[in-house]
């Protein structure tokens, strides 16, 4: 169950990223194929919530009793004391920040008329995905840690 | 068929998909521009070839998490830890990256195109061709800056040669 | 970087380019027979896939003889054994008779296509698979249900693509 929950947690997390990444490269190109992005947009959020629930469930039925204090003895303890706290703290508002991308995709006509909003909506996609990629990069890192 | 065998094929599959894929995006972007106009027949098997390469992206990338996965499963986390692997991670995201760029046309062609091409063929030679402690991450690098040089040089030439100015 | 090792990555770039070239040339080709004729600019673009593969045939089996003649096998980083290494000069060497028969016409299509990129993708696989140290009759095998595999998965797109 538990590797169940860390397996889910990676792949959901995967997937929320690539959503991010499609949303991205739909924003960035000339015309907006709405329904792609609206799909792409509801993935990532979807994706970043279920990554969430598993990755919580997995720390604290496991992580916190059983893997943290095996990295914080070893050789890089800044692989829970930092990494993994940021991790945490980020996802505290990533999934919001992903629903705030899904909504706007629901307004199609202003997204293709409105500069400014895809340009902000943009801005916010990429911040959604670069985070989203940090996040998973730091999991590469805390689990190297555990040893 | 056990899992890491499994991850192994689909890697293979994205690899060859994407390598496949980037060189041929730059040989008919290259063959279509000669006459300064990409026509629609053109624009449709350029099409194909992105949408080949972004299929091998994604098996590549989903496969190269598995791999990761599956070593800390394992018991043997302290290979995420490898030098080489993280070199090839940089270098992945450095096509991620490229491809935004190139689509919201921030990067001059020649350049986009060199890096393209250059981190595919890296990827693969990291991967596969660099055990642990071989080269270091920035040695790795190093290499990697130095051959999108000469690749960008390359085309530059080819460019030249069949008459196209970006 | 010495040259052995380039001359490695060099044998293993193109074989990595080829298997992705062979794919190509079947999804060309599919796209090219969709509407049963193969028009100026559909060979033009096939044109330059199978020059790619001619290509990379070349410095393939180049790269290889130089090496092992060379440095001998041992040194031969890409393989584990001797088996593994007659197994791919035998993927070759179909490579190779295939692209003949095909260029004269003497391959059936059912087959042709099927051989070139099972062949392509075995050669690949044997290269960069890790430790690979299978007998050369185990390898055999598994080309040869690879191959009918790749029969029956063409024969399955061209029912669907094209509806034939």
């Amino acid at each position: 169950m538990l590797t169940l929950a860390l397996i889910l947690h990676v792949i959901l997390g995967l997937i929320a990223v690539g959503a991010s990444y499609a949303a991205v490269m739909l924003l960035l190109k000339r015309t907006i194929a709405s329904r792609w992005l609206t799909w792409s947009a509801g993935t990532a959020f979807l994706a970043y919530l279920l990554s969430w629930l598993t990755g919580g469930y997995y720390y604290v039925v496991y992580y916190g009793f059983s893997v943290k204090p095996i990295i914080k003895a070893g050789a890089y303890p800044w692989a829970h004391g930092v990494v993994m706290e940021v991790k945490e703290h980020i996802f505290l508002f990533l999934p919001v920040l992903a629903f705030l991308v899904f909504l706007a995709t629901l307004l199609p006509h202003e997204l293709e008329t409105d500069s400014m909003f895809r340009r902000s909506i943009l801005l916010l996609s990429v911040i959604v995905f670069v985070l989203g990629l940090a996040i998973a990069l730091g999991g590469i890192i805390v689990s190297g840690a555990v040893r | 068929m056990d899992l890491h065998f499994f991850l192994i094929l689909v890697h293979i599959v994205g690899t060859v998909l994407g390598v496949g894929g980037a060189t041929f995006a730059e040989i008919f972007l290259l063959k279509s521009l000669r006459d300064g106009v990409v026509d629609p027949h053109e624009t449709s098997t350029l099409r194909t070839v992105y949408m080949v390469l972004r299929i091998g992206l994604t098996l590549a990338i989903i496969s190269g998490f598995g791999f990761l996965v599956l070593y800390r499963l394992e018991g043997h986390a302290s290979y995420l830890y490898n030098e080489a692997l993280w070199a090839k991670i940089v270098i992945i995201l450095v096509i991620l990256v490229n491809a935004l760029v190139l689509t919201a046309h921030r990067v001059p062609m020649w350049l986009g195109s060199a890096l393209s091409l250059t981190s595919w063929y890296a990827a693969l030679i990291v991967g596969y061709l660099i055990g642990p402690g071989d080269y270091g991450f920035f040695e790795i690098l190093g290499y990697y800056v130095v051959a999108v040089a000469g690749v960008a040089a390359a085309l530059f030439i080819v460019r030249r040669l069949i008459g196209i100015h970006y | 970087m010495d040259l052995k090792t380039l001359l490695i990555a060099l044998d293993l770039l193109e074989i990595g380019l080829a298997a992705g070239a062979s794919t190509f040339a079947l999804t060309f080709y599919f796209m090219g027979i969709k509407d049963e004729v193969i028009d100026a600019s559909e060979r033009r673009f096939m044109g330059a896939v199978y020059f790619v593969l001619r290509v990379a045939i070349v410095v393939i089996v180049v790269t290889e003889l130089f090496y092992i003649l060379y440095w001998g096998f041992d040194a031969f980083t890409l393989v584990k054994t001797m088996e593994v290494l007659w197994f791919r000069w035998m993927l070759l060497g179909i490579i190779v008779a295939n692209a003949l028969l095909m260029h004269f016409h003497k391959m059936p299509m059912w087959l042709g296509p099927a051989l070139a990129g099972g062949s392509w993708y075995a050669l690949f696989s044997a290269t960069i698979w890790p430790d690979l140290a299978l007998p050369f009759e185990t390898l055999l095998s598994y080309y040869a249900i690879f191959v009918v595999a790749m029969i029956a998965f063409l024969r399955l797109v061209k029912f669907l693509y094209l509806k034939k």
